[in-house]
């Protein structure tokens, strides 16, 4: 069968490679939630990758792996999410940082998809922490997708803005918008 | 398998703790995401979501302002009948059209018709002579902001406005 048009362009879904036996480490959530991870998922987030390589370098033992920003529940989502993506080129999440149309496979798609709103937000900010591109891009395009066709009123609704008669007018407001 | 399915199993398979079921939360709170995650995310929508978005508020209208977009192309014609067209440079075959034929027709009365886009509505447009307009509107509509003149070869023939509750679009005719 003749190979498709552009699919160089696209994000291939990951494969599975022959490869040394994976090096689990395990990281502790903000909320002291204790879970298991490949180090080759965790190199995806480059503030991990750093930390872990800070301890190679100094030949100590990695045994923990401490996330104080993220809860257990989020972190979770973002270590699966990472697992799949693990064999990942990661220059292809760094080309597709500036593309105005991401693609985003299915795989991902459904993931994200299904979350609520509210947890696709925490998923969004954890990945900002934790400077993980392929999930932030793939985050935000699903955000924006969840705003196509809407009106304003429904955008309001979506994304949690009062109306501007319903905003504090006075210098002490306190409403973030 | 869904994520609750593939998150539970893996709590099953692991067995070491247990993570507290948050209820489900409808709510994006878009503007308290970080700055640089926000403005991708405004990035991805297209010009007239942007418009939308940028009218919610005051913070929202000043993201807006971050966005690298390239503004509507307004086009107007007169044969044979009046027709204002709002494009998107960026894609030519999206476009968005005055849905009122009759908008030069009876320039003296203010009339209001809707601003229609290929997949629903989005405002209302209001039009008449100027002062017409400022006597009819500016006083029943407070904040209203002066956006873009519209210019034809013979010179200015109106402009476009917009309060924050909705994209509003006057024209009037060059009085001879």
């Amino acid at each position: 069968m003749a190979p498709k048009k552009n699919s160089a362009k696209r994000p291939q879904p990951s494969t599975p490679k022959p490869s040394a036996p994976a090096r689990i480490v395990k990281v502790q959530s903000s909320d002291g939630h204790i879970l298991q991870a490949d180090v080759r998922a965790l190199l995806l987030s480059s503030t991990l990758a750093a930390t872990i390589k800070g301890y190679d370098d100094e030949n100590k033992p990695l045994e923990k792996l401490e996330v104080n920003n993220v809860v257990g529940f989020t972190l979770k989502l973002v270590l699966e999410w990472c697992e799949k993506h693990k064999e990942d080129d990661p220059a292809i999440a760094q080309a597709e940082k500036d593309k105005k149309n991401i693609f985003i496979p299915s795989w991902d798609r459904h993931f994200l998809t299904k979350l609520p709103m509210g947890n696709l937000f925490d998923l969004i900010t954890a990945a900002y922490h934790l400077d993980i591109t392929g999930l932030i891009n793939y985050g935000c395009k699903t955000v924006a997708n969840s705003a196509k066709g809407k009106s304003t009123e429904e955008m309001r609704e979506l994304f949690g803005i009062p109306e501007p008669w319903e905003q504090p007018s006075t210098s002490t407001a306190t409403w973030d918008d | 398998m869904s994520v609750r399915e593939t998150e539970m199993t893996l709590l099953q398979r692991l067995g070491q703790f247990e993570i507290r079921n948050e209820p489900p939360k409808r709510l994006f709170p878009l503007l308290k995401l970080p700055r640089v995650v926000l403005v991708e995310c405004i990035e991805n929508l297209d010009v007239l979501e942007i418009i939308i978005f940028s009218i919610l508020s005051k913070r929202a209208k000043s993201i807006a302002k971050f966005i690298r977009w390239n503004p509507l192309e307004i086009s107007l014609g007169f044969i044979p009948f009046t027709d204002i067209r709002l494009r998107s440079p960026s894609d030519r075959n999206q476009h968005w059209k005055i849905d009122d034929e009759n908008i030069y027709r009876q320039p003296q009365v203010p009339s209001v018709c809707d601003l229609i886009r290929d997949d629903g509505t989005i405002g209302s447009v209001f039009y008449g002579y100027r002062e017409k307009i400022h006597d009819e509107w500016i006083c029943k509509l407070p904040e209203l902001q002066f956006v873009h003149n519209l210019i034809r070869d013979d010179g200015m023939i109106g402009s476009i406005f917009y309060n924050y509750r909705a994209f509003m679009f006057q024209v009037w005719r060059r009085q001879v």
